[in-house]
């Protein structure tokens, strides 16, 4: 038995973990005591890790459609099958009708591999993952105000703040040691204010909980900044040197009267004033927020809204303060860093910009599309249409985890070739052409990126079962029968290299460096060789003036709100036990055994109405689909609102959900629409 | 059994002879800055380290995974592990308490024992605290108290033995040792203990909510308020030393062969005690905290267990993600 030190592949706090093994197996892991997030702690996740990557429940062969069946085939085989539809595909179709969604999951070398392979293989900017449906608007809404999508501090910066608001995040279920975190520094005395719907473990805890209804974000924060602005609490000399737009904004807000904002929010004013006045006052406030505030049709105003919010008063740039979007997997930060967005290449460097293009087509000798590239979402719209012809999926499972799944499915099925890279024979695996098995994060070297940007090394602790490859030794396969060797790197530490010397943010980054230091945040370079725990100091990058913005928002309603057939607010949620689409989770016995009867949750005074008794079974219904499941009675939901989690295939609420759109960033609103709720009669 | 006490001026003989019993293990600080039970080489000299290894000694014999038996559609097969002989020598008081604990839940389980009975324990005496442990609370510490073949305690100069059981005892044949007398160690044990208490930080409020514990008078109510807290992660349970709940699940392989493995279990976790009809007697987070610390600390285990379920090693303070370990319940408890 010997322990190989990594990190834990499931959220994006990016714990320590060691990975016990024992004959080439991973028996179990262990939690690691000196590292930076962590601190020696696990969630019952990362403790249940040895069952999520073990071989006996894993495709450990390529394996290819025959009607409605696989058949395993040679690695050869398959490779050759795939480059040859693809290259027919891109002579008779063009580049534009083929596309690639990377991984959160995976490595940031598999990430970086997989969007060289679209635009240097490809030649086209289709490249895009799951960041689509949770913080995209994190990165389109920050990239306006402050030009950086990500947490402006770090995890650590909790135990510094005098006052930590939760906005729309449930981070003791969904980023556990984080929230174990807060809850540290809650009892230390720190204040704690959340902002939810639903009474999360948090809300439980906190000093104010402000159950806001569903989706009236934009209309509270406009509501806390009126307030503000009354009471001249903003932070003056801040906003003279450092922030545009204020005039505007302290206009806009002068209408969100209390009165209006507890028409729209159901907060009261007494409520707000205290917020606001907690909020504007504390030394070092630290906002956190997750996809309660993204995973709306108007989220990258959410983000904006709440953007304003810490800029009208301050606090940002200093230790305990700042705007923290709290990122779901362990690598969606290290995806939309390695460029896996049809928009930017790794390091945010814009594809519209003639210049960056013409760096990455010197340095790839490959020449760069100057089409857009499309959204995960605008793919699958344009599979469906029939205008894309061949996608390869690694590591995502929109089958079930997208909005609309109905339709999703639809689109897959009519793709020429779909190849999915995958551990698991998930819902889309099944739809594939090719399932191309992949190793596991135990099984190989590289790195992942956490939500407060720090790159950490992770390494191989075992052998992968018969003949898996990481996903950039596939690309490098497949570019290499399309006819391009720039992708046949030998390591990982080659294609970090590569990218590194690419990227300016990760220019100071090596391997050596990221094990000595436990890990480097970004942006790291000649100015700050020891990365960056706090952005935006001095000055923001958003333009040459070092200014930020804030922004004036109307505020907008769901798109769709419950009426007279479907009379239930729904809104999806996660549970601590599992994880995305349960793939991994589920795998271990414990963790299963924890998955409720009941799947639909819902307030003990609705159930009363509709006559529902705990987990009776019951059909849950939208304008898009339906789903049959029990329900579990919980007062954690308020009164005409139901929830549901997401990682159950049994109960893929995703039938339900609205694929209204983000204008902005295409982000799907899956945090609410309007449900019908029936008694199931058993036949 | 003959001499008990013997005088080492060094500890190296001993770890020789020793590690031809058995591979050596011992708990030392890795490159990457945690103690852990590691296999030391021989030539490396014996290193003291403050505190205890991130584990214990139990996933060494109750493993964190196992397969119980496999069923290949006509018979059942099952085999015992093929252990190593082991030597663990380092072994604190606290572990050896937890160990002596296991060795009763695990008396018929032939899977531990096999692995138990190629084990050697050689504790040692702890002269001073370690930063998280309250064994005397517990009467687990610091001095070795049960659980060990051997026992080590640091004398003024070099190390005096004791031997405590025949496995000890045969292990030893063939090393020439000093002998000492029981009286004189014995003694000199009892004055490290003294001393070394006398430097405990005061553990009175943990006492106190210990009492209040073990009367019963702490509430539904507050055991609730305090289980708010807790996120069933289940970290506490696998680093406990004592904690020795287990399922099993079964795995069917494409050929229909399927595998019984049997995993470590967390008695936090709601699923553990829910029955088939969906009654669950412990049904809320309260319930589940109150039984896992009455566990610990409730007198009322002692006739099955031996001791009292906590030994004070202090691991689940450190694993704890929301500041809910034994130190912090009691502290809460003593406040309430």
């Amino acid at each position: 038995m010997h322990t190989v030190s990594s990190i834990c592949p499931f959220c994006g706090v990016g714990c320590g973990m060691g990975l016990r093994v024992e004959d080439n197996r991973v028996v179990a892991v262990e939690p690691v005591p000196n590292h930076p997030v962590s601190q020696g702690k696990l969630c019952a996740k990362g403790w249940n890790t040895a069952f999520g990557v073990d071989p006996e429940q894993r495709i450990t062969q390529p394996l290819k459609r025959l009607g409605h069946d696989f058949v395993p085939v040679s690695w050869a085989e398959a490779l050759d099958d795939i480059a040859e539809q693809l290259r027919d595909i891109l002579a008779n179709e063009g580049s534009q009708t083929v596309g690639v969604i990377s991984c959160a999951r995976a490595t940031n070398e598999d990430n970086y591999a997989l969007q060289k392979f679209a635009r240097a293989v490809l030649q086209t900017h289709n490249i895009d993952h799951c960041a689509r449906i949770c913080h995209s608007p994190s990165v389109a809404g920050l990239a306006q105000t402050l030009g950086s999508g990500a947490m402006t501090n770090s995890m650590t910066d909790v135990d510094h703040a005098d006052l930590i608001v939760i906005w729309g995040a449930d981070v003791t279920e969904n980023h556990a040691i984080l929230g174990g975190r807060i809850i540290q520094a809650k009892l230390k005395g720190a204040k704690l204010i959340v902002v939810d719907p639903r009474s999360t473990r948090l809300a439980k805890l906190a000093d104010l909980h402000l159950p806001l209804h569903l989706g009236s974000n934009i209309a509270l924060a406009n509501g806390l900044l009126h307030i503000i602005f009354r009471e001249g609490w903003q932070a003056s000399s801040f906003l003279a040197e450092r922030v545009e737009g204020l005039d505007s904004l302290q206009a806009h807000v002068t209408a969100w009267t209390p009165e209006r904002v507890q028409r729209e929010t159901g907060i009261t004013p007494e409520l707000l004033y205290r917020f606001a006045q907690m909020y504007a006052h504390s030394p070092a406030a630290m906002l956190c927020y997750g996809m309660g505030i993204t995973q709306f049709a108007c989220g990258t105003n959410n983000v904006i809204a709440l953007s304003n919010l810490v800029l009208v008063c301050g606090q940002i740039g200093r230790a305990g303060t700042g705007i923290n979007p709290l990122r779901g997997q362990n690598n969606v930060q290290g995806a939309c860093d390695m460029g896996c967005l049809p928009n930017v290449y790794s390091g945010y460097q814009s594809v519209n910009d003639a210049e960056v293009r013409a760096k990455f087509a010197n340095a790839w000798q490959v020449p760069q599309s100057e089409q857009q590239g499309m959204t995960s979402l605008a793919m699958m719209h344009a599979a469906r249409d029939g205008a894309m012809r061949a996608m390869i999926i690694a590591g995502e499972d929109p089958a079930l985890t997208d909005p609309d799944q109905t339709e999703v499915v639809n689109a897959l099925k009519k793709l020429d070739l779909l190849v999915v890279l995958e551990m698991h024979l998930t819902a889309t695996a099944q739809l594939a052409d090719y399932v191309l098995p992949v190793a596991s994060f135990a099984e190989k070297d590289g790195t992942f990126s956490n939500c407060e940007r720090r790159v950490q090394r992770v390494r191989k602790a075992i052998e992968p079962p018969n003949s898996c490859l990481s996903d950039w030794q596939i690309s490098g396969e497949l570019a290499r029968r399309l006819g391009n060797d720039g992708l046949s790197w030998q390591t990982s530490e080659q294609v970090f290299s590569e990218m590194a010397a690419l990227t300016p943010i990760f220019s100071g980054m090596t391997y050596d460096l990221l094990a000595q230091n436990q890990g480097l945040q970004w942006p790291c370079h000649d100015q700050a060789p020891l990365g960056t725990p706090i952005l935006h100091q001095q000055t923001f990058p958003l333009q040459a003036n070092g200014k930020a913005r804030v922004i004036a928002l109307e505020s907008a309603e769901p798109a769709e709100m419950p009426d007279a057939e479907y009379p239930l607010a729904f809104t999806t949620q996660r549970l601590h036990f599992h994880y995305g689409c349960g793939s991994m989770t589920r795998c271990a016995p414990v963790l299963e055994r924890e998955t409720p009867l009941g799947l639909l949750l819902m307030n003990p005074s609705d159930a009363q109405q509709y006559g529902l008794s705990q987990h009776e079974p019951v059909r849950v219904s939208s304008r898009r689909g339906q789903v049959d499941t029990r329900v579990e009675i919980t007062a954690d939901l308020p009164v005409g609102v139901v929830s549901m989690p997401y990682h159950f295939n049994e109960a893929p609420c995703n039938r339900l959900t609205n694929t209204a759109q983000d204008p902005i960033t295409k982000m799907p609103e899956l945090k609410a629409c309007a449900v019908r709720v029936e008694r199931r009669v058993s036949p | 059994m003959n001499q008990h006490s013997f005088y080492l001026a060094d500890l190296q003989p001993l770890r020789q002879h020793l590690a031809q019993w058995g591979q050596l293990h011992e708990p030392r600080f890795e490159p990457d800055g945690v103690l852990r039970w590691i296999e030391a080489a021989v030539e490396d000299a014996f290193q003291w380290t403050d505190g205890v290894p991130l584990t214990s000694l139990k996933p060494f014999f109750f493993a964190e995974r196992e397969t119980v038996f496999v069923f290949d559609g006509q018979h059942f097969r099952s085999q015992l592990p093929s252990a190593p002989k082991r030597v663990f020598l380092g072994v604190k008081a606290c572990d050896a308490a937890a160990l002596a604990i296991q060795d009763r839940f695990f008396a018929e389980d032939s899977y531990y024992q096999s692995r138990r009975q190629a084990a050697l324990v050689v504790a040692v005496d702890c002269r001073h605290p370690c930063a998280k442990g309250f064994c005397p609370l517990t009467q687990s510490g610091p001095c070795v108290r049960e659980g060990a073949d051997l026992v080590l305690t640091p004398a003024p100069q070099g190390w005096y033995l004791q031997v405590v059981t025949e496995q000890g005892q045969t292990a030893l044949i063939g090393l020439s040792l000093t002998a000492s007398d029981d009286m004189t160690v014995n003694q000199h044990r009892q004055e490290t203990e003294q001393q070394c208490l006398a430097e405990f930080a005061d553990l009175s409020t943990l006492a106190t909510g210990m009492a209040r514990l073990q009367a019963g008078q702490v509430s539904a109510q507050e055991w609730e308020t305090l289980a708010v807290q807790c996120l069933s992660c289940s970290g506490c349970v696998n680093l406990c030393p004592t904690c020795s709940c287990f399922t099993t699940f079964d795995v069917t392989h494409a050929d229909k062969t399927i595998v019984r493995e049997r995993v470590w279990d967390s008695c936090l976790y709601d699923g553990f005690q829910r029955e088939a009809s969906d009654h669950n007697p412990t049904a809320t987070a309260g319930a589940r905290s109150a039984r896992y610390w009455f566990h610990k600390f409730s007198p009322a285990f002692i006739p099955t267990q031996g001791r009292l379920g906590c030994t004070g090693c202090g691991r689940c303070d450190g694993v704890c993600p929301t500041i809910i370990g034994a130190r912090s319940v009691l502290t809460r408890l003593a406040h309430a």
